[in-house]
Parts: C-alpha cells; structure tokens; sequence
C-alpha cells in the first residue's frame, strides 16, 4: 500500500520582510540608503511523517501552533522552506468554503467555478450537478446570486461542491462544523463514506469530539513542532491531560 | 518544462476564468459586448472629427487608419489587467493551489476575446462593405486589391499577444511586491500612446528623421506593420509637399518579434521564479 502523504524533515519559515509596499516609499528609503530589513518567523520546525492511504489524521493544537500553514504546505499554497513534501493523487482542499466563489454569479454558476477550481472539468460537474444541489439542501435558491445567500447557505454548498469531486486526498480545515445538527450528520456520513472509498483525510480542528469521532490517527503541534504521532484515543488523552490545572 | 504541462493540464479552468471575467462584464451592462466595439469606435469618430475640423491634418480619409486603436487598446487593456490579475485574485490563490501565470493568461485571452470581434469588425468594414457608407471613405483606400501582404496580420496580432503576455507576468509579479505598479503603468501606458503613430501618421515621423529609433518600439513597429499590410500608404501632404509614403516596415517587424519572443521569457521565467513568494505576500 502506497503511502498517500509524506512529510520529510519539513520546516516552513516566512520572511516577513518590512519592505515598503509601493514604488514611491522603496524609492525615498533608498535615497536614503536605508533597505528593506526581513524578520524570520519560524510556522513550523522539523515535521515528519507518513500517512498511508485511506487513513485519517486529525491535527490539534493551539491557536498558532502551525496546523493551518502544515495543511497549506499539504495543499501546494506554500513551498516548504526546507524539506520534502509528496502528496499521492488528486487533492481536494476545504481551507475556506467557498473559495472562487463570485457574489454576482447564481448558486448554479458558482458550483460550476469552484469544480473547475476544485480539479474536474464542466462534463463532470454536469453529471454531479443533481447530487450536489441535493446535498447541498438550497433547493431553489441555486438560481439566486450568492450575494444574497446567507453564510450557512454559502457553507452548505461549498462542502456540497468539495464532497463531489471525489478526491484521493482530502485536506480540511476547521470547517467541519457548518450548518444545523441534520446537516452535520449528513456531513459525517459522507465522511464515513470517504474511508470506506479509502479516501485518505487530513483535517484541522479545535473540536475534539469531532476529531474523536473521525480520526484514526492524531497529529498535535505545539508551538510549531510535532509534539505527539499516534493512535487518536492516546494522542487525545495525551492532549487532555496536559490541559489540567496541575500542569 | 513541467511548469508549462501544468498549465496545459489546468485548462479548464482557464477556461472557466475566461467565461467569468466575460460573463461579469457584461452581466450588469445594457449592450453588453456591443460596448467593446462601440467604445473604440466613438474614439475614431472623436479623432476624426478633430482631425478634420481642428487639427490640420495633412492625410485624405485618415479615419480608415485609425483602426489600428483597436489593436492599440488591446495592448494597453492586457498590460492594465494583467498587472492586477494576482493580486485581484489574493483570496483565491491563498486557498487553492493552481498554476499561478493561468491567471494573467485568463486575463489576457479574455480581452484577445474583446479584440476578435473588433477585428472581425474592421476585416468585415475593410474588405466586405467596402466604399459604404460614408463620404469619410474614398475608394482607392479600399476595397484594396487583396495584396498577399494581408495575411501578415495573423503574426502581427500573434507577436502581439506574447509581447502582452510576457508584460503582464512582468507586471502582475511587480504589482505583488509594489502596489502602487498598477497607477505607474496606467499613466505610463497614457503617454506611451503618443508613441505610437495613432495621432498622426508614421510618414511625418520619418519625414523629421526620427523613424529609426522610433520603430524600435516593438509596439510601433507592429502597429505600423499591421496597419500597412492592411491598407496602402495614406497620401500625406506637409507644406504643399507629399512626404514619402512608409510601406511595411519589414526589419522593424522581425525586430519587435525577437523582442516579443524575449519579453514573453523574461516575463515567464521571473514569474515561474518567484511564483511561490508571490502568494506568501499577498
């Protein structure tokens, strides 16, 4: 069995450079010999691991512990600064919901661009297009502008659209929790779904129950290393347990 | 290289990109995409009508040739959009991955769509309508005998295309790090108008001396290019002398498309290079 992701000896540093954002500025600051000076933040140090297909991997930690840069360096957004990354077949990413969604276009127009966006062509999305809109439970608001959808409505059909391009690897971040408790469901079915497809799921999350619910397997991150790699059940424990008061 | 298999592979949704900017501009616009005809062509109607009656003009039925604002407008509509297609796209490319020069590409074969109607406009008045409708028109200009020379337009608009293409990689990649880009290259691209021969006629560029390092412009030279493999040489008349009449200038024409060629590898290879700091700082 192949593996579906590999992480080697990643490490992700941004250069944030106090570099004058136009012309004008760059231009005085040079007259003056003064140039742009670059701060190193460290998202994420020394990261390894492997992820055989069809597995699912939950990932907590802290608010800026490097969850959401690991799953854009997963996603291809960002280049790993030193390291290296293969991800194993076609990728879906839920990093926002919606993404490439355009308010003037109807709900029918957006599914369209954000399949496209998502890897399929438009044959594709046609013949997907009754389950989408069927999932995504807006019945006849898929004519209406999304500009005048309401947040929920926006969620439902982006995760209708994700869930229908049937990815080999699907990265998702915090967005697990969208919509009424019957749409949630709906959403764990289809995750369940998933592993029986040998679907492998990367996702980021603060809610432990669903983590629980999901994961076979869990990464935490603390303060941008790999702090715990195993079974969900004792990575969660773990986790819980150095959260008590005596600690 | 793979870079370019890559956006072979994606394209899909260049395509879906194309149809979104088409679809958005003239979603809300009564018209629709009569308007990208009719708005250049009030342009010639305004400048003839002040060549005619205001400025003095030495050139018979200059109207005719200034249909090359069509392919001028495509120049500077590409390099304006292009420049802002990485950074008008910021949430987009934050959160998908996709090849990030789909997105200047999206932008400029969304105005070659805008500069194909034009242009079948201007073959269509040129060489079908012929000396109708108006007293503007004189024959002699046109229907011209259909000189083989006619074809020279396809690499013309060809060569214009990777010039376009290559500034607007150049430019979408500088608008990232240097906001302000956009503005210098919308003031520059209005001075650079009075560069090309669209005011007046190349003869009277020639006639001061200037031609050679004028055509060195690669934009002159393929708008010169295109407007003489189109129409014959105007009859130009400068203090009761007929200045030399500029045929099509061939070494030029070759000139602007080593230039294109280069620009368009310049322009690609930068932005392949830095593609991925690119989206770190929007």
């Amino acid at each position: 069995m192949t593996n579906s992701i590999e992480v080697e000896n990643v490490s992700k540093t941004f250069r944030v450079m106090h570099r004058e954002a136009s012309v004008k500025a760059a231009a005085f600051k040079w007259l003056r010999f003064q140039f742009a000076r670059a701060e190193e933040f460290v998202a994420l140090h020394d990261i390894s691991f492997t992820v055989p297909r069809g597995q699912t991997v939950g990932v907590i930690g802290s608010n800026g512990s490097g969850k959401s840069t690991l799953l854009a360096l997963l996603a291809r957004i960002y280049r790993p600064t030193t390291g290296h990354i293969t991800v194993r077949g076609r990728v879906a990413t839920l990093l926002e919901l919606g993404a490439g969604f355009h308010p003037e276009f109807t709900g029918i127009e957006n599914v369209f661009l954000n399949g496209v966006i998502l890897g399929l062509d438009r044959a594709e999305i046609e013949r997907r297009l009754p389950a989408i809109i069927d999932f995504a439970e807006i019945g006849e608001f898929m004519d209406t502008k999304v500009k005048h959808f309401s947040s929920g409505m926006i969620t439902r059909l982006g995760f209708s659209v994700a869930v229908h391009v049937e990815p080999d690897v699907l990265l998702v971040d915090e967005v697990l929790a969208v919509g009424d408790v019957q749409f949630q469901e709906k959403c764990y079915a289809k995750i369940e779904e998933f592993k029986q497809r040998g679907v492998t799921i990367f996702f980021v999350s603060h809610d432990m129950r669903a983590i629980a619910r999901v994961s076979d397997r869990v990464l935490w991150l603390d303060n941008h290393a790999l702090r715990a790699d195993g079974p969900a059940a004792k990575v969660i424990e773990e986790y819980d347990s150095s959260h008590q008061p005596d600690h | 290289m793979s870079s370019l298999a890559e956006i072979w592979r994606f394209r899909p949704l260049i395509l879906e990109l194309v149809r979104r900017d088409l679809k958005l501009r003239y979603k809300n616009s009564i018209g629709g995409i009569a308007w990208s005809l009719l708005n250049p062509l009030m342009q010639i109607a305004v400048i003839t009508v002040l060549m005619k009656f205001i400025l003095p003009t030495p050139v018979k039925d200059y109207s005719a040739y200034l249909f090359i604002l069509f392919l001028w407008n495509f120049f500077q509509v590409s390099l304006a959009d292009g420049c802002v297609a990485i950074v008008n796209n910021a949430t987009l490319v934050r959160k998908v991955y996709f090849p990030r020069a789909i997105l200047p590409l999206a932008t400029l074969l969304g105005n070659l769509f805008h500069f194909a109607i034009a242009f079948a406009f201007t073959i269509l008045y040129f060489f079908v309508l012929g000396t109708y409708p108006s007293h503007l028109f004189v024959n002699g200009v046109y229907p011209g005998p259909l000189r083989p020379e006619i074809f020279l337009v396809l690499p013309v608009i060809f060569f214009m295309i990777v010039l376009c293409l290559g500034f607007s990689l150049i430019l979408a990649y500088l608008n990232v790090f240097y906001e302000d880009v956009r503005f210098i290259v919308t003031a520059l691209l209005q001075l650079f108008f009075y560069a090309v021969p669209i005011l007046y006629p190349i003869e009277q560029v020639k006639a001061k001396g200037v031609y050679d390092i004028y055509m060195l412009n690669p934009v002159a030279a393929l708008l010169v290019t295109y407007q003489r493999a189109l129409l014959l040489p105007p009859t130009v008349t400068q203090k009761g002398v007929q200045l030399p009449a500029v045929g099509v200038p061939w070494g030029y024409f070759s000139l602007a498309c080593v230039v294109s060629t280069c620009v368009l590898g310049v322009g690609f290879l930068l932005f392949e290079h830095y593609k991925w700091e690119m989206v770190e700082r929007l």
